[in-house]
C-alpha cells in the first residue's frame, strides 16, 4: 500500500484480477470486490447492481454492474462459486465503492467451488505491476 | 485527427484533468486531482461557484447596415425593437425546417451583434449564415479562433464579479456590456445558476482564469456541466437538438417564434412527429443516451441525454418519442421502460426541469419567461 497515487492502492493480503476484481480468501470463501485502480477509472459511482443469495457464478462471468456519472462497468467473477452475502447496502450507497473499494465497498462474498482456481488470481506485486503500465499508456 | 486546444489546455494539463476530445478540442472533462470528480464539481456550482473552460466555442461578429434585418431572418426569433445589451436564445433553421444549430445572438446595436454558436457547429453555422447573408448588407466575421470564453456560475458567481469586473454585477440575466478591456461580460450561463460568460481575447483568457483560481473558484470539467445542463432541461445540440428535428418537437421550442417569418419557419410550422419527453428512474442507476424507451412493450423512441440528478439522487433522462406511437394526451406520471443491454426498468414521465435552480423554476413555462 506504499502507493499513494491516486486509483494505486494495492493491498498486499488480496488477490486480483487483469478484469481489475479484488477477492480476500479466507477458510474456502472470497470476499470480492473492485480495485482502487478500477473505481478511480470510473469516477464517481452511482449505482451497483448485484446478484442474489444464492445465486452460482462461473469464474469470468458477468455477476452484477457498477454504473458511474460516465460509463458502466460488468464485474466479472474471479472465482467460480455460490453467493453465501451480498453487500445490501451497496445500491443505496455506492459512493462506499469509491471512497473505500477494498472495505465497506465490498461486493459479494462467494462459496469458493473449486479452490485450485485461485492459482489463477494475479499477486498485489503482479496486478501493481500491470496497473502501473496502463496507467502509463493512458497518460 | 489533430485536436485543437483552447488557450487553457496548458492549466487544465497542469492540474492533472482528465482530457477527451470534444467538438474537435482537447478538453477538460474532470479535475479529479483537484476537485475530487464531476460530482464534487457539480455540487460546487450548485452550492458556490465554479469556472469553466468554453474556450471551445464559436463566435462571429455580424456588422453593418442590414444586420438586423439579416439576423432577423436568419434567427427563429426576431432582433428588430430588441433592446441593445440584450442576449437572445434562438435557432437557425434549414430550409426544411431542420435546426441547424442553437445560438446566442448578443446586440450591441442595430448594426453590430454578436453571435455565439456551438463549437461542433462551428463551421457548419458559418457557412450557412454566410450563404443566407449575400442578399443582405452585411458582413461576418468568423472570431472564434482568437476569442476566449471563461463561464464562472453558481450563487457565489457575484461576489467574484464584484472583486473582478465589478462593471457588471448589476447586469440582469440574458442581459450583457462591453467594458473597457473590450471584454463581452454577459449574464449567461448553461448551468441553471446565477453567472457570468465572459468573452474576452485568447491571449488574456489564462490571466483571468489564474485571477479566478487565486480566489478559490473551482475549475469545473464538460462532464459536471452536462448533469448541470441537464438536471435543469437545458437542451444540447447532437443530443436534443439536430438538424432531422423541428424546433417544436424539442425541449427548446420556446425559442421559435411560430409567428416570427424567417427562413425555415414554413416547414417548422408542420405538426410535431416526435414529442420530447422527461424521465425520471426509480433508482441512481443513470439513464444513458441512446437507451430504447419503450411504452406498452413497445419501442416508441430513445433517450437523447441521461445521467443522474446529483440533487435527486435518481436517474433522469431527455428522450425523444413518435408521436403516433403513444397516446395523443399521455397520463400524468406515466410509465415508461427503458431498455439496454436486453433489461428493462421503469422511467417515470415528469416535468422539467428536474431540479429547480434560481435561474430555472418550475416548468417549461417558468423556463420560457426566463429567456424571453
Amino acid at each position: 500500500m506504499a502507493n499513494k497515487e491516486p486509483g494505486m492502492k494495492v493491498p498486499e493480503d488480496l488477490l486480483y484480477t487483469k478484469n481489475h476484481e479484488w477477492a480476500r480468501i479466507e477458510d474456502g470463501t472470497a470476499v470480492i470486490g473492485i480495485t482502487d485502480y478500477a473505481q478511480n477509472a470510473l469516477g464517481d459511482i452511482t449505482y451497483v447492481e448485484l446478484p442474489e443469495e444464492g445465486d452460482h457464478f462461473e469464474i469470468g462471468k458477468v455477476f452484477g454492474t457498477v454504473d458511474s456519472l460516465k460509463t458502466v462497468a460488468e464485474l466479472y467473477a474471479p472465482l467460480s462459486g455460490e453467493v453465501l452475502e451480498v453487500n445490501a447496502k451497496l445500491p443505496n450507497t455506492a459512493e462506499q465503492v469509491n471512497e473505500d473499494p477494498y472495505g465497506d465497498g465490498w461486493m459479494i462474498k462467494v462459496e469458493l467451488a473449486d479452490e485450485k482456481e485461485i492459482e489463477q488470481l494475479l499477486p498485489a506485486a503482479e496486478y501493481l505491476k500491470l496497473v502501473s503500465k496502463q496507467a502509463k499508456q493512458k497518460s | 485527427m489533430e485536436l485543437k486546444t483552447t488557450p487553457l489546455h496548458s492549466r487544465h494539463v497542469a492540474l492533472g484533468a482528465r482530457m477527451a476530445a470534444f467538438a474537435g478540442f482537447d478538453m477538460p472533462i474532470s479535475y479529479d486531482a483537484k476537485t475530487g470528480g464531476m460530482l464534487k464539481e457539480h455540487l460546487a456550482v450548485r452550492s458556490a461557484v465554479g469556472m469553466f473552460d468554453v474556450c471551445h466555442m464559436g463566435e462571429f461578429w455580424v456588422t453593418g447596415r442590414e444586420a438586423t434585418k439579416f439576423l432577423s431572418w436568419a434567427c427563429t426569433r426576431t432582433l428588430v425593437g430588441v433592446e441593445n445589451g440584450r442576449a437572445v436564445y434562438c435557432m437557425l433553421l434549414q430550409k426544411d425546417g431542420g435546426i441547424v444549430d442553437d445560438i446566442i445572438v448578443y446586440k450591441l446595436n442595430d448594426e453590430t451583434y454578436w453571435v455565439v454558436v456551438n463549437a461542433s457547429n462551428m463551421e457548419k453555422d458559418f457557412a450557412h449564415l454566410s450563404a443566407l447573408a449575400t442578399s443582405f448588407d452585411v458582413t461576418l466575421k468568423n472570431v472564434s479562433d482568437a476569442t476566449g470564453l471563461i463561464a464562472i456560475q453558481g450563487p457565489q458567481a457575484v461576489q467574484i464579479a464584484q472583486q473582478l469586473f465589478p462593471e457588471a454585477v448589476s447586469l440582469k440575466y440574458y442581459r450583457f456590456m462591453k467594458n473597457e478591456r473590450g471584454w463581452i461580460i454577459a449574464r449567461t450561463g448553461y448551468t441553471g445558476e446565477d453567472g457570468f460568460e465572459i468573452f474576452l481575447p485568447s491571449a488574456e483568457t489564462p490571466a483571468l482564469w489564474d485571477a479566478l483560481a487565486a480566489k478559490g473558484v473551482m475549475p469545473i470539467g464538460l462532464g459536471a456541466r452536462d448533469t448541470l445542463r441537464l438536471e435543469v432541461g437545458f437542451s444540447l445540440y447532437g443530443h436534443e437538438l439536430s438538424d432531422t428535428l423541428r424546433p417544436s418537437e424539442t425541449y427548446s421550442a420556446f425559442a421559435f417564434d411560430a409567428a416570427h417569418t424567417c427562413h425555415g419557419a414554413e416547414a417548422a410550422r408542420a405538426p410535431a412527429r416526435y414529442l420530447p419527453i422527461a424521465l425520471i428512474g426509480a433508482t441512481p442507476k443513470p439513464m444513458r443516451a441512446e437507451e430504447k424507451i419503450l411504452w406498452n412493450g413497445q419501442i416508441v423512441g430513445s433517450l437523447t441525454s441521461g445521467s443522474v440528478s446529483p440533487a435527486r439522487k435518481l436517474g433522469i433522462g431527455l428522450g425523444l418519442i413518435e408521436v403516433e406511437k403513444v397516446p395523443p394526451t399521455l397520463p400524468e406520471s406515466a410509465v415508461f421502460m427503458l431498455e439496454s443491454g436486453g433489461k428493462s426498468r421503469e422511467a417515470v414521465l415528469t416535468k422539467t426541469p428536474f431540479v429547480s435552480t434560481p435561474r430555472v423554476k418550475g416548468a417549461t413555462k417558468a423556463a420560457e419567461k426566463k429567456f424571453a
